[in-house]
C-alpha cells in the first residue's frame, strides 16, 4: 500500500478533488446539524404564503406550494438524501465486497454461482427491479434505503472479484500463504486492503447514483413519503411551478446536482491519489 | 325541440321528437378530415363496456360504442340508437311506469357491416346481468325484470317496480354485438376487450399501442351527422404537466383526461392558442374512512375529524377559489341540492376535540390521542403524483394533527390504488373523487348491498352500512313524481350531513383545453366522459 502521507499530498494538489471533498463535509455538516441551522420548521403549511419570493416575510429562501419555508425544507432534506445515498453507498460496498472476494478468492461453483447471480440483476433494468420490489413493501427511508441498497451492489462485487483474482497470483499473496495464513485471514489482511481503491470510488459514485434513484422513486410515488422532505421529492413537486415560481425546483435541483458534483470529484481524486502507478 | 329530462320526470304530458344526439348550437358547417389527439393521463386498457372502467377508458368507450340516447348539457335526452325517447304520453312507458317499449332505428350497422338490432340491446342487458362477464354495475340495471325484443327494431322491458332513474342508466349502458361476443367462450378474457372491440359508434378501433396510444379512424356508415374527423387518436401521457405542456406545443390536440391541472390555470389562461373550458360537474372530492376499521365505526369520530377540516385554505388556496365546499354529494346545480345543508359543515376544533375526549380518545404522551392503548394514528392514501390530493393530504394532516390525531401519508400509483386496494376496502382512509351522474341516485356509492369486501357488486367500497340510508336510497328511485323524490333525497343529505359516512370536500370543476382550431368539442356534465359528441368534432383548417 502506499504511503498515507503520499495520498494526502497527491490529493490536496489535485484542485478540484479538494474542493469536492469540501463540499461533502459542508453538505454532511449541514445536514447533521439541520434542526439547529433550519430557521423553521419544516413541515409547518403556511397557506398565506404560498409561493412567497426568496426574502419575502423572512423566507430567505422563499416557501413551496403550501408555504412551508424552502431554507428549512432544504436542510431537513439533506438527511434524508444523504442517508439514503451513504448508507447505500455502505451497503454496496459491504455486500459486494464480501460477495466479489469469496468469488475471486474461491473460484469454482461458487464464483459460478455468484457472478451468475449478479449478471442476472445487472441484466434487470435497475427502475423496474425497485419498482418490483417497492411493490411489496411499504415506502420508508428503511425500506427505500435498503432496496437501491441491494441493487447497488453488483458492480462493487464484480470489480472486487477481479481484484482478487489478479492479487491472489501475486508475489506477497503466495508468501503469506506459504506462510501459513489461513483463507479468511488472506482475504482479509492481504487482498481486500489492497482492493480499497477502487472500491471507494464505486462507493463515491454510489452516493450519487442513490440520491437520483431516491428521486426517481419518488417521481412514482414510492419514494420517501409526505410530509417528509427529500431532494428528490421537493425537485417532483416543483416540476409544476417550474415557470412561475422556479425557486421551488432550482434549489432542491442545485443541491442534488452539488452533491453528485462533490462525491464525484472526491471519488475521482482519491482514485487517483490512491494509483499505484503514478508518481508521488 | 327534445325532451326535456325535468318534463319526463314530472309526468307532464311531453312530446317526444325525434332528435340526433346533440344536433344543436353549430354555428359553422363543419370540415372534414384531419385528425385530432386527445392526451389522456390514465391508459385505456380494456375497451368492453360492459366491464370495469377507468374515466380514460369511458371516454374511448364513448366514441366506439352507442348507447339508445344520451343526456345533452341541458339534462335533455337525445335518442341515439332508439328512435324517440319513450313517454307515458307516446305510449313508450305504460300508466304504472313499470313496462318500456324503445322503437329503435333500423339503419344502424356494426362496424363489422352486420345489422343492428334489438337483439343486441337485450344480450347486452342480459350478459350484464347473466354473470357472463365482470360487469361495471348492475346497480340500476337490476331493477328491470325481463328484457325482450317485440322485432328486430323494437325492444321493451319490464321493471320490477317503478324506478326512476333507468333512463339516465340507460344512457350508460353501451350495446354491444350479440352476433361477436354471443358465441365467446369466455367474455372476460375475449379479444374483443382488447383488440378487436366493434361497436356502432361514430369511430372505429384500429389499434391499441399498450402504453403509448389509442387510435380509431371515422365510421363511414354511421347513422349520425359526421364523424368529420379521419382520425381519433388518445395519446397515453402519465403525466398532467407534460400533458399540458404537449398542448401548448400542438403535439396535442386535446387535453382530456384529468384535462390541466389547476395550477397550471393561471398560465394556461395567458395562452392565446389555447381554448380554455371550465365547467361544472358532479363530481365531488372526498376522504373516505374504511368503515370496516373499528376506529371509525362511531359516527362521533367522523364529524370530529370534518369538524377539524378547514376547507377553506383548501378551496380559495389550493383550488383558487374556482370549486365550490362540498357538504354532501349533491351539487348545487342538481335539482335534488338540499340548499339547507348549505354551510352545516363548521370548521370548530375545539368541539372536535370535546366529542373525541368524549368518546374516549384521551391526549398521550406524545400528542396523539390513545384508547385502550390504541392510538389516533391511520394511513391516508391517494393517487401518487396528483398535487391538489397530496397538498389536501399535508394540510389536513397539519390540521388533524392539532386534535391529536396522526395521519400518515401513504400514495401509490393509480393502477395499485384503485384495484383491489380501493375496491376491496384495504385502505384505512383515501381521498378520492366520486361522480353522483346526471340523477341523484347513489346507492351505487353508499347503499349497504354494493359493498364489494361483501360481495356487492357496486362500488361501496367505502363499506358504509346505515339501514335509514339504504331506506332513503330506495325510496329515492321508487317514484317517478319529482316532488317525491325531492323529499328523500333533502332527508338523504340532513342524513348524510349528521353521520358523515365520508368527508366531501369540494365538487369538482373540470378544466379542459383544446388547440384553437377544435372545434364541437362541448363537455357535458350530465355525460361521464367529454366524448360524448366526438361525431361532432371538427378541425378548422389555419
Amino acid at each position: 500500500m502506499l504511503d498515507r502521507s503520499i495520498v494526502w499530498r497527491r490529493f490536496t494538489r489535485n484542485r478540484l478533488a479538494t474542493a469536492g471533498a469540501i463540499g461533502v463535509f459542508v453538505l454532511v455538516g449541514l445536514a447533521l446539524f439541520a434542526p439547529w441551522v433550519a430557521p423553521r420548521d419544516p413541515l409547518y403549511i403556511d397557506m398565506d404564503h404560498k409561493f412567497a419570493r426568496p426574502g419575502q416575510a423572512g423566507f430567505v429562501l422563499g416557501a413551496d406550494e403550501l408555504g412551508r419555508d424552502l431554507l428549512s425544507r432544504l436542510l431537513h432534506a439533506g438527511r434524508v438524501s444523504l442517508a439514503v445515498g451513504l448508507i447505500t453507498a455502505l451497503i454496496a460496498v459491504l455486500v459486494g465486497s464480501v460477495l466479489g472476494a469469496l468469488a475471486g478468492f474461491y473460484g469454482g461453483g461458487l464464483d459460478t454461482a455468484i457472478m451468475r447471480v449478479v449478471d442476472v440483476l445487472l441484466s434487470i433494468p435497475t427502475i423496474f427491479l425497485l419498482l418490483a420490489l417497492s411493490a411489496f413493501l411499504k415506502p420508508t427511508m428503511l425500506t427505500i434505503t435498503l432496496i437501491i441498497g441491494l441493487n447497488s451492489w453488483m458492480s462493487v462485487a464484480r470489480m472486487v472479484r477481479g481484484q482478487v483474482l489478479s492479487l491472489k497470483e501475486q508475489e506477497f499473496v503466495l508468501a503469506a500463504r506459504a506462510a501459513g495464513a489461513g483463507s479468511p485471514r488472506l482475504i482479509v489482511r492481504q487482498l481486500l486492503p489492497n482492493a480499497v481503491a477502487p472500491v471507494l470510488v464505486a462507493a463515491t459514485l454510489t452516493v450519487a447514483t442513490a440520491i437520483l434513484l431516491e428521486s426517481s422513486l419518488s417521481y412514482l410515488g414510492y419514494g420517501i413519503q409526505p410530509p417528509t422532505a427529500s431532494w428528490g421529492n421537493m425537485l417532483n413537486n416543483a416540476q409544476s411551478y417550474v415557470l412561475y415560481a422556479p425557486w421551488v425546483a432550482v434549489y432542491p435541483g442545485a443541491m442534488i446536482s452539488l452533491t453528485v458534483l462533490s462525491f464525484n470529484f472526491a471519488g475521482d481524486g482519491l482514485r487517483d491519489a490512491l494509483d499505484p502507478r503514478l508518481g508521488p | 325541440m327534445t325532451l326535456s329530462r325535468r318534463t319526463f320526470l314530472a309526468g307532464t304530458a311531453a312530446v317526444g321528437v325525434v332528435g340526433v344526439r346533440g344536433a344543436a348550437a353549430q354555428t359553422a358547417t363543419p370540415q372534414k378530415g384531419g385528425q385530432i389527439i386527445v392526451g389522456i393521463s390514465q391508459e385505456p386498457q380494456n375497451f368492453n363496456p360492459l366491464m370495469p372502467t377507468i374515466e380514460s377508458q369511458r371516454g374511448v368507450h364513448m366514441a366506439i360504442f352507442d348507447d339508445l340516447w344520451r343526456i345533452d348539457a341541458k339534462g335533455n335526452f337525445v335518442p341515439d340508437l332508439a328512435v324517440a325517447m319513450p313517454t307515458q304520453a307516446n305510449g313508450g312507458i305504460s300508466k304504472d311506469g313499470t313496462v318500456f317499449t324503445v322503437k329503435l332505428r333500423n339503419d344502424v350497422k356494426w362496424h363489422d357491416g352486420q345489422a343492428f338490432t334489438a337483439r343486441d340491446v337485450v344480450f347486452t342487458w342480459k350478459t350484464l346481468m347473466g354473470g357472463k362477464v365482470t360487469a361495471f354495475s348492475t346497480v340500476g340495471f337490476d331493477q328491470i325484470a325481463d328484457m325482450w325484443a317485440a322485432d328486430d327494431a323494437t325492444v321493451k322491458w319490464k321493471m320490477k317496480q317503478p324506478f326512476a332513474p333507468i333512463l339516465e342508466m340507460m344512457a350508460d349502458l353501451f350495446i354491444v354485438p350479440e352476433h361477436v361476443l354471443g358465441k365467446s367462450a369466455d367474455i372476460n378474457k375475449d379479444e374483443f376487450n382488447t383488440r378487436r372491440p366493434i361497436g356502432t359508434g361514430p369511430f372505429k378501433f384500429v389499434q391499441w399501442a399498450s402504453g403509448e396510444h389509442v387510435t380509431l379512424e371515422a365510421n363511414r356508415a354511421y347513422h349520425g351527422p359526421g364523424p368529420y374527423l379521419d382520425r381519433l387518436i388518445f395519446k397515453y401521457i402519465p403525466d398532467l404537466t407534460v400533458l399540458f405542456t404537449q398542448l401548448k406545443t400542438g403535439e396535442i390536440d386535446v387535453a382530456g383526461i384529468q384535462g390541466i391541472p389547476v395550477d397550471l390555470y393561471p398560465e394556461a389562461k395567458t395562452l392565446s392558442n389555447i381554448n380554455l373550458y371550465v365547467d361544472p360537474s358532479t363530481s365531488y372530492e372526498t376522504i373516505a374512512p374504511n368503515h370496516l376499521l373499528p376506529m371509525f365505526k362511531d359516527k362521533r369520530m367522523r364529524q370530529a375529524l370534518y369538524l377539524g377540516m378547514d376547507k377553506k385554505p383548501i378551496v380559495e388556496k389550493i383550488y383558487l377559489g374556482l370549486a365550490p365546499e362540498a357538504e354532501s354529494y349533491v351539487p348545487p346545480q342538481s335539482w335534488a341540492y338540499n340548499p339547507k345543508i348549505k354551510g352545516h359543515h363548521k370548521y370548530d376544533p375545539e368541539r372536535a376535540k370535546r366529542l373525541l375526549d368524549e368518546i374516549g380518545w384521551k391526549v398521550g404522551g406524545d400528542g396523539i390521542r390513545v384508547k385502550d392503548g390504541a392510538r389516533l394514528s391511520f394511513e391516508n392514501a391517494c393517487t401518487a403524483g396528483n398535487k391538489q390530493r397530496e397538498q389536501i393530504q399535508q394540510l389536513l394532516q397539519q390540521q388533524w394533527r392539532q386534535l391529536g390525531v396522526e395521519m400518515k401519508i401513504s400514495n401509490k400509483p393509480a393502477a395499485v390504488l384503485f384495484g383491489d386496494f380501493y375496491r376491496m376496502s384495504k385502505f384505512e382512509t383515501i381521498i378520492i373523487g366520486m361522480a353522483m351522474g346526471p340523477d341523484p341516485e347513489h346507492s351505487f356509492r353508499l347503499h349497504s348491498k354494493y359493498i364489494p369486501a361483501k360481495g356487492g357488486l357496486g362500488r361501496n367500497s367505502i363499506a358504509y352500512e346505515s339501514a335509514e340510508v339504504d331506506r332513503l336510497l330506495d325510496a329515492g328511485v321508487r317514484d317517478i313524481d319529482r316532488e317525491k323524490r325531492k323529499k328523500a333525497y333533502f332527508r338523504l343529505q340532513e342524513v348524510l350531513a349528521d353521520e358523515v359516512p365520508y368527508l366531501p370536500i369540494y365538487h369538482f370543476v373540470n378544466i379542459r383545453g383544446t388547440r384553437k382550431g377544435v372545434e364541437g368539442f362541448r363537455p357535458n356534465a350530465n355525460m361521464q366522459e367529454y366524448t360524448w359528441n366526438t361525431n361532432e368534432w371538427w378541425l378548422r383548417k389555419a
